[in-house]
C-alpha cells in the first residue's frame, strides 16, 4: 500500500469514501465461463457446437495441448459446458427477440399463495388478502395489462 | 480397439450441448423476465 492510499484511507470519514478508494483495486468476480476461456477451452466449446465427434475432438491437436494433470477430459468438458451456456444466455439478438415476443404474445398470470405461505403472513398482511381476490386466479395478455393491475400484482406478490 | 470405445469415440457431445443450452436458456429467460417486469413497472 502506498503512503498516498494510506493517507486517503485515514482521511476518509465514511465507509463509502473507503469503498471509493478501494474500487480500482477491487477484483471483479470471474464467472466459470470466464475461467474456462482463460484456460483455453473456447476451442473445444466451438468444436462441440459444430457437432464434431467426440473421437475427433479428443484426438485433435488443440485438445491434446490442453490436456494435463489439472485439465482432465472431464474438466475441459465441464469448462466447455460453462462457455456454451454463457454464450446462449448472453445472446443479444435472441434476447431482443424474446422480449419482443413476450411483449406481443406473453401472458401474465397469478395464483393465490399456498396455504403454508399464507400462514406465515403477519396480521396486517392477512387483512389485505381479500383486496387481492381477483388476482387469486388471474391471467391477462401482456399487451392488455393496465398499470393499476401491475401495481396490484406487485403489491400482492410482496405481501 | 475395443468395440465400445469405437462407439464412444464416434458419438457426439450432444448431452453436454443439451445441458449447456438448457442452462443458458434458463439464465436468459430469468434475465428477460426481470427486464419485462421492469418494463411493466414503468407503465
Amino acid at each position: 500500500m502506498t503512503d498516498e492510499i494510506m493517507a486517503n484511507i485515514l482521511a476518509a470519514s465514511t465507509l463509502k469514501q473507503v469503498e471509493e478508494i478501494y474500487k480500482p483495486y477491487k477484483s471483479k468476480k470471474k464467472t466459470k465461463a470466464m475461467i474456462a476461456i482463460e484456460k483455453g477451452f473456447q476451442v473445444v466449446a466451438d468444436m462441440i457446437k459444430q457437432n464434431i465427434t467426440a473421437g475427433t475432438i479428443e484426438k485433435s491437436e488443440e485438445f491434446q495441448v490442453l490436456l494435463s494433470e489439472e485439465n482432465t477430459l472431464e474438466v475441459i468438458l465441464e469448462g466447455s459446458h460453462f462457455i456454451v451456456a454463457a454464450e446462449v444466455s448472453s445472446h443479444s439478438a435472441m434476447r431482443e427477440d424474446l422480449v419482443e415476443t413476450l411483449k406481443q404474445y406473453g401472458t401474465i398470470s397469478s395464483k393465490i399463495k399456498t396455504a403454508k405461505a399464507l400462514e406465515k403472513l403477519n396480521e396486517k398482511d392477512t387483512k389485505q388478502i381479500p383486496k387481492f381476490d381477483i388476482y387469486a386466479d388471474f391471467s391477462c395478455p401482456l399487451f392488455k395489462i393496465k398499470p393499476y393491475q401491475i401495481l396490484a400484482l406487485n403489491r400482492g406478490e410482496n405481501l | 480397439m475395443h468395440y465400445s470405445r469405437i462407439i464412444e469415440l464416434r458419438s457426439q457431445f450432444t448431452e453436454l450441448l443439451e445441458e449447456a443450452f438448457k442452462e443458458g436458456y434458463t439464465t436468459l429467460f430469468k434475465s428477460v423476465e426481470t427486464e419485462v417486469r421492469g418494463l411493466l413497472s414503468e407503465l
